[in-house]
């Protein structure tokens, strides 16, 4: 016995202080995470994906982070391209969502919703992400969105280096990635190239063959000077096969091809100045091929529709903050302008001259937050936003935003938020000017939402517990009338409120758990009405190992179909092979029980049951 | 006053920040409390904070310039005099310890974490002597 205590003594002594050095060497890391620098708490309710949450998630697109958001669901849409669903709503709803790459706001015009260009955006070259829901600060810029997700890239000065990661799943899917990031002095830059191979199953209906297989490929580059200016460039170009396409019996040869780019300027000036310019291009190409045939607005049908637009957007950002003792003063002025390009669209192979609507639009906004602190524990947070759009239909309208937020530190173990704001959500592009296969229209105005959302954030010394609710009322929103073939603005007020609950509990540094149930109270349902999360990240030997299970309830949808209660089980698990080369294995799906959507007779998850492979070296 | 009052979320962030300044210091005097060399540590560093709190927590001695030390916690190249450069020096940049022939060390990120690295042919030529606590964070040379 006494030898056995002597030997577990000597184990110990012997491993101690190479385990006091990792351990401190971790918690040094978690010190120093980027989102501490970056995060608002009074922009809003914020989920944060750290570094090391994202790393041990593996989460390698876009998309492998936001089927985890409570309050939405993901769903697979009929051109087999991914978005998010509000909890309750359509697919087909209004789902202004902004996703922003540091502070450029990617360019989502031509369909108007950033979810379904960028969901499977590679995430390589980020280093963490914020989530800002439901009452959104308007220090954000740009028209208002009901949810901001802010992806801030990776900090050279900590990269210093070269990695490369190579994937493969078991459905054939191919991905190569790479990353450069250096600093010298007071410059840096970090390079990202990312391509991929998507490979779905292909499902058959009605003898026709339903595919969303496609590549993708995507650069990023940033070139910075220390407190100076930075320089970003990225592209990116996707080619798919159009799944159901605009149809429900596809033939071959439905595709859709997509390609963005954007370069944005900032220079940082003393005193908080930053002034920003920005150009962005995307384009769209739709080629939809059926055997039945395609729909259109007079009720006829076509073999084919192919349409080619995109939008050119240039931007002029000037900000100024002033910090005076309690109070901190955010001003903003924004330029955008917006040209929206049809260059071709053809029903049957046929030139199909039609009338579209406003194809240019100028929105001048102009921005305040003021942030005063009562005292050390109370903080006041008053927004207000102005946006004059003006398009060439001759039709202009002004908007605002109001926003009233406070949090309170009530003691040092409970914070409590509270955000009420006005604002309005603008119609988009393929309800005002161009339609593949209903009635445009040009007439549309803005939908006007009040938003009232509480949060309260208990912390004890290893669990965090956050308990939120709220309500919006929206009047004149923007909904698709089947009579009419076309999107118009509904008198009748529509409402919802919302509830969640979230713990974070740390067992120590390197094992956390998280667990979230939400609901949302409306009228009516089309899409799940409640969600839940479980995560555990956990270390094992020198094993990192990630757990997620994601629920989604039952619901019926638009057209009536009845859909079973969603589990998404997955399952990560890392292995450093040695200081620069990483072996990782990850399982989704794997209960092949995902929540899933109705499309053309099909049941279709968003995530289907794939093991996948990848290798990652450090140079 | 002012300071306490600018923002509560300014003070959860200079929080965050001191503490990781503290964790840092505190990686480093767990380095040099495995390091032996011919006499007792007097550290130097060109980073006033790190100097400034080694001093406050008195496990090691301080030294006011790099000449009076023996061993050197370095941020920048610019910053080491000429007279100092054959002293330990343990260097708070990967790079440097290229630039730097006599480092012996480093406290570094790369890929996004922290790492150690201690030069094993540099630690034998300036006959330091190093626990066997420090030999996984042992490298042959400099990648």
């Amino acid at each position: 016995m006494r030898l056995l205590y002597l030997l577990l003594l000597s184990i110990t002594i012997l491993f101690s202080q190479e385990l006091i050095l990792d351990n401190l060497l971790s918690e040094y890391e978690s010190s120093e995470e980027l989102y501490l620098k970056t995060k608002k708490e009074s922009a809003g309710h914020l989920i944060v994906f750290s570094r090391s949450d994202l790393d041990q998630m593996q989460a390698y697109t876009l998309n492998d982070v936001l089927k985890t958001l409570r309050m939405f669901t993901m769903q697979v849409k009929n051109t087999g391209i991914t978005t998010l669903v509000k909890s309750g709503n359509a697919q087909m709803s209004n789902n202004p969502v902004k996703i922003y790459i540091n502070s450029h706001e990617l360019n989502s015009a031509t369909i108007g919703n950033a979810l379904t260009q960028y969901g499977k955006m590679g995430l390589y070259f980020i280093d963490h992400i914020e989530v800002y829901q439901a009452g959104n600060s308007v220090v954000f810029g740009n028209e208002p969105g009901t949810m901001i997700i802010k992806l801030y890239t990776k900090e050279p000065s900590r990269e210093n280096g070269t990695s490369t990661q190579a994937s493969l799943d078991s459905r054939g899917s191919l991905n190569l990635r790479a990353l450069d990031a250096r600093a010298f002095g007071k410059y840096s830059y970090l390079a990202n190239i990312d391509f991929t191979k998507n490979n779905y199953e292909i499902y058959n209906n009605n003898n026709s063959d339903f595919s969303r297989d496609g590549h993708r490929g995507q650069f990023y580059v940033k070139f910075s000077k220390d407190k100076s200016y930075d320089l970003e460039v990225s592209a990116s170009h996707e080619l798919y096969d159009a799944f159901s396409g605009l149809g429900s019996t596809p033939a071959d040869g439905s595709y859709l091809d997509t390609k963005n780019i954007y370069a944005q300027f900032s220079k940082y000036f003393d005193n908080d100045l930053t002034i920003r310019v920005s150009a962005s291009n995307e384009k769209l190409h739709i080629d939809s091929r059926d055997k039945v045939g395609i729909m259109l607005v007079d009720n006829t049908l076509t073999n084919s529709i192919e349409g080619i637009v995109g939008t050119d957007i240039y931007n002029a950002i000037v900000e100024k903050r002033f910090i005076n003792g309690a109070n901190d003063l955010f001003l903003g002025a924004h330029y955008k302008h917006q040209k929206f390009k049809i260059d071709s669209y053809k029903n049957a192979g046929l030139d199909k001259p039609t009338p579209w609507g406003p194809t240019e639009l100028d929105t001048y906004m102009a921005y305040l937050e003021n942030l005063y602190n009562l005292n050390e524990k109370h903080l006041i947070a008053l927004s207000a936003k102005v946006d004059h759009y003006e398009n060439n239909f001759s039709k202009s309208s002004t908007q605002h935003i109001l926003r009233v937020g406070y949090v309170a530190l009530i003691d040092k173990s409970l914070t409590f938020k509270l955000f009420a704001m006005q604002s309005y959500i603008y119609p988009i592009f393929l309800q005002t000017t161009f339609a593949p296969n209903y009635n445009i229209n040009p007439y549309l105005d803005s939908a006007k939402a009040n938003t009232l959302t509480t949060e309260i954030i208990y912390k004890l010394d290893k669990t965090e517990i956050t308990i939120g609710g709220g309500g919006s009322e929206i009047k004149n929103a923007i909904v698709f009338n089947m009579q009419k073939k076309q999107y118009v603005n509904n008198p009748d007020k529509g409402a919802f409120t919302r509830g969640y609950a979230r713990l974070e509990h740390k067992f120590d540094i390197q094992n956390k758990l998280t667990l979230e149930y939400f609901k949302i109270f409306k009228e009516k349902y089309f899409s799940p009405e409640e969600g839940g999360l479980i995560q555990l990240f956990n270390q094992f030997w020198k094993l990192d190992i990630y757990n997620e299970l994601i629920y989604r309830s039952a619901y019926k949808s638009l057209d009536g179909v009845e859909m079973s209660a969603g589990y998404d089980y997955s399952l990560g698990v890392i292995y450093p092979i040695s200081r620069s080369m990483e072996l990782k294995l990850k399982g989704e799906n794997l209960l092949d029980m995902a929540s899933e959507v109705p499309i053309s007779g099909l049941e279709v998850p968003v995530v289907e049951r794939r093991a996948l492979l990848t290798m990652e070296y450090t140079f | 006053m002012k300071l306490l009052l600018t923002s509560i979320f300014l003070s959860l962030l200079l929080f965050a920040s001191d503490s990781s300044d503290k964790l840092r210091v505190k990686i480093l005097e767990t380095i040099f409390s495995e390091i032996t060399i011919d006499e007792k540590l007097r550290v130097w560093s060109d980073n006033k904070n790190i100097l400034s709190e080694i001093r406050e927590h008195d496990k090691f001695e301080t030294a006011t310039s790099c000449n009076s030390a023996n061993i050197i916690i370095l941020e920048y190249k610019e910053n080491l005099q000429e007279s100092c450069s054959s002293k330990c020096i343990f260097v708070l940049k990967y790079n440097l310890l290229s630039d730097i022939e006599h480092s012996f060390g480093a406290l570094f990120w790369k890929k996004g974490r922290p790492n150690i690295v201690i030069l094993e042919p540099r630690v034998k030529s300036q006959s330091i002597i190093i626990t066997k606590d420090l030999e996984p964070y042992l490298e042959d040379k400099v990648w």
